[in-house]
């Protein structure tokens, strides 16, 4: 298909045939087609677009902010919000808002095809920025590749385009992008390739999602309750600007799928007032600090399907009543995930990773901002006093309970690691039994086989995969041991800083009554 | 003139004592105000919470509503309200709806309108204004209800009338205002920085008690009568023990508290020995 059929003037919208018709040329053409983004396919690649749903996610709201005509509304905005935040790359220029239309203009197509096939509805990715920005970045690297390739007719330097007389040959560009085979995969390429992400280094937690977190968890302590967390992933920071809570679930279908409501109804209305519509992790509320559970690695692992990066965080009500803020955040470590993805959770995978319980949750530094706004307020609602309720409360002088509790707990893990060591015990007896047993039977069969060569008969094979001793004994799973042990191990730093607090208070309380 | 009773004086309702504002509520205004939509002046929302028996009102959570504005009327957005109030229902059906909140400084002309619409959800709703525009050098924030004034059995308008706003910091004070108070904080205490600095507090006040103390006695401070009687009551307020009895309080504490020590920090050794041990088990 010439583009120059199209006859657009500037500020003109491919008509809608036209869309469609690059739109299938798109899929019939190019290499792209293996990613079966194909509307009208069969139900059977509806697995694989479920997992593409977070590429249209972003879609859904970048429409949303185009009333008027598929036309990138805030455009201007969105320019100065990158010149101001990405100063050390090239900024954005009319023509890349132009590509970016066209490019809107027929992914919307696409999404609106998925979801009307499939109903995939749900927001999990919405850094629409971000996606822009990328995209912008994509463009620029495609056209210094054009430059570069010999013979090629354009000598006008693309990135100075205006909006102006630039604009058949943007539309040339963007042709050639979508039919042209060689074209594209570059332009796949570039995408496969920009996605390596930045480790996560600091969490950065709002104020308010603290006081949030602390509210909810208070309240219902001592039942142990969770609750989202929205915010951004920029860099190797995680924003975490806001949060609701999730309601206490009960073992039933019915409110299951009610939760599921719920949350979709929450972060809908969360979004209509400007929150940041961005799943970044989870928070839940522990005793003690008994966290480290299956069911949490499973939740993470979850989240992760979903989110690039995620995040738990973990608040301990009733450590607050010795007057410390018990915030943590956690993540899995990356070997970690691997391994436990692929399911080879085997002494044998371990030693070769180097893994040990230490390496399962990684706690990340958590730094704290507040808006100016807030911080004017509370400082002056606040005069600085030099006594506040938490130091009360570091200074209570009973830390006996709460080290009696922290006592029957280790002693429980202890019993569980102890149970779990039998079974380890048992296992290796047993494979060692296994393989005596192997042996003598390798003996025999060597004895007999010596005494048929004797009398000139066909020897018996060495091995018989069908007797029961050649059947490999299951390793027991070490996963549940590697958590007591991270459990237990939790629970003597508990100890060890409490402890550490009221020596404190006790030569306190001495020197004051020496006094 | 004969018709003058005393029913025709203006009538005013009885006002309810007390609005107790958790911090959270001020920390989520000022949230939905820095994240307002562009052309909105203000924001509005509900506040959430319950009636405690005394009359006061407890405020403990709130949510924003999406509104317009326009010269003299007020579009909100009902059925936001409504979604929302279920959700926050679901999580904790303790909070009721008991009033609401806007930012800017007192009432305008469009807060009756909305009012009305919240007398209707709640019986007495209260009204909380949050300043976040400093207009007046300082962060106001007030608490209204409204009074209807009628003259004779003619309601004539409704009064807003200022009610006493108690700020309740404990929550706040908990997490550490140092925290809260800021910007950025690089890095939460951990149990032995807060008490280093709880120590540090400590001595710096009692070295102001003593400095008080001996400015008095010296003569260059006159002496106040109150704070004489707060000295000695703290003073009086350790319990009184013979030395033996407190001495073995004290060591039998400190005995305890060694044994957890020594106890964690062996389980701790036990630990990474049976670690290498689990992971280097190899059969032979």
């Amino acid at each position: 298909m010439n583009p120059k059929d199209l006859n657009l003037n500037p500020g003109d919208y491919l008509p809608d045939e036209e869309i469609n018709r690059l739109f299938s040329d798109f899929l019939e053409e190019g290499p792209t087609s293996t990613t079966g983004a194909r509307p009208s396919s069969t139900p059977k690649s509806s697995k694989k677009r479920k997992k593409k749903s977070i590429v249209w996610d972003c879609f859904d709201l970048l429409m949303k902010t185009m009333p008027n005509g598929h036309q990138v509304e805030h455009a201007c905005k969105i320019t100065s919000f990158y010149n101001l935040n990405y100063t050390e790359r090239r900024l954005f220029s009319k023509g890349d808002w132009y590509v970016a239309n066209v490019f809107v203009k027929i992914l919307t197509v696409f999404y609106e095809a998925i979801v009307e096939l499939f109903g995939i509805y749900y927001l999990t990715y919405s850094l629409v920025l971000h996606k822009l920005y990328d995209m912008a970045d994509l463009l620029r690297q495609y056209r210094e590749q054009a430059w570069a390739r010999p013979g090629t007719p354009r000598n006008m330097p693309h990135a100075q385009i205006g909006y102006g007389e630039g604009e058949a040959e943007l539309i040339d560009d963007e042709h050639e992008l979508i039919s042209g085979g060689a074209m594209a995969r570059s332009f796949l390429q570039a995408v496969a390739t920009e996605e390596v992400a930045t480790p996560l280094r600091v969490v950065q937690i709002e104020g308010l999602v603290i006081l949030k977190i602390i509210k909810h968890c208070k309240e219902f302590s001592p039942a142990l309750v969770t609750g989202q967390l929205l915010g951004l992933d920029v860099g190797s920071v995680l924003e975490v600007t806001n949060c609701f809570p999730f309601p206490i679930q009960e073992e039933d279908e019915e409110i299951e799928a009610d939760g599921a409501n719920y949350q979709l109804e929450m972060m809908r209305c969360l979004r209509e007032v400007n929150v940041d519509n961005n799943t970044v992790g989870w928070y839940q509320s522990t005793m003690l600090g008994c966290f480290q559970t299956v069911e949490l690695i499973e939740t993470f692992m979850n989240y992760q399907e979903n989110i690039r990066r995620c995040v738990c965080i973990i608040y301990d009500p009733s450590r607050s009543t010795q007057g410390a803020l018990a915030l943590k955040a956690l993540k899995l470590s990356d070997s970690f995930m691997d391994l436990y993805r692929n399911n080879n959770f085997t002494g044998e995978k371990l030693r070769e990773k180097n893994l040990s319980w230490v390496d399962i949750f990684e706690e990340i530094p958590i730094k704290v901002s507040n808006s100016a706004l807030i911080s004017a307020f509370m400082t002056e609602l606040e005069p600085d006093t030099p006594v506040t309720q938490g130091d009360y409360d570091r200074l209570q002088l009973s830390s006996n309970p709460f080290l009696e509790r922290n006592m029957e707990f280790l002693i429980e893990c202890m019993d569980d690691l102890s149970m779990e060591q039998q079974k380890f015990q048992f296992y290796y007896r047993s494979q060692s039994r296994q393989q005596a047993q192997q042996q003598a039977w390798l003996q025999k069969r060597r004895d007999e086989n010596k005494a048929r060569k004797a009398s000139g008969e066909e020897p018996l094979p060495e091995e018989d995969p069908a007797n029961p001793i050649f059947k490999p004994i299951p390793e027991p799973p070490r996963l549940e041991s590697f958590l007591i042990t991270n459990r237990i191990a939790n629970y003597c730093n508990q100890i060890n800083g409490v402890t550490g607090q009221s020596f404190n208070r006790l030569y306190l309380t001495k020197a004051l009554h020496d006094n | 003139m004969a018709v003058v009773s005393e029913r025709t004086v203006l009538q005013f309702g009885p006002s309810s004592a007390t609005a107790k504002v958790n911090p959270l509520v001020i920390f989520n205004i000022c949230d939905c105000f820095v994240r307002r939509p562009d052309q909105a002046e203000r924001v509005i929302g509900t506040l959430l919470g319950s009636v405690l028996p005394d009359g006061t009102v407890d405020i403990r959570n709130s949510y924003v509503v999406p509104h317009n504005e326009f010269s003299d009327q007020v579009a909100l957005d009902i059925e936001y309200h409504h979604t929302m109030l279920k959700s926050h229902l679901k999580v904790n059906p303790q909070e009721a709806i008991v009033g609401w909140f806007s930012t800017g400084l007192g009432v305008t002309g469009g807060s009756a309108l909305i009012h009305e619409f919240y007398s209707r959800e709640v019986s007495n709703p209260v009204h909380l204004t949050v300043d976040t525009s400093f207009g007046s050098g300082e962060g106001t924030i007030k608490a209204y209800v409204s009074v209807n004034l009628s003259l004779g059995d003619r309601p004539l308008a409704a009064q807003f009338q200022e009610i006493p706003v108690d700020l309740r910091m404990i929550e706040a004070e908990r997490v550490g205002f140092d925290i809260i108070k800021t910007t950025a904080v690089d890095k939460l205490p951990s149990d032995m920085e807060g008490m280093e600095m709880l120590m540090e507090r400590l001595e710096s006040l009692i070295n102001d008690v003593y400095k008080y103390v001996d400015d008095v006695v010296e003569g260059r401070v006159a002496p106040d009568n109150c704070i004489g009687i707060l000295i000695s009551e703290s003073v009086a307020s350790l319990p009184k023990l013979s030395p033996p009895v407190f001495d073995k309080l004290i060591n039998d504490n400190l005995q305890d508290q060694l044994l957890l020590v020594y106890l964690s920090s062996i389980t701790r050794t036990q630990l990474s020995l049976a670690e290498k041990l689990n992971t280097a088990a190899q059969l032979p």
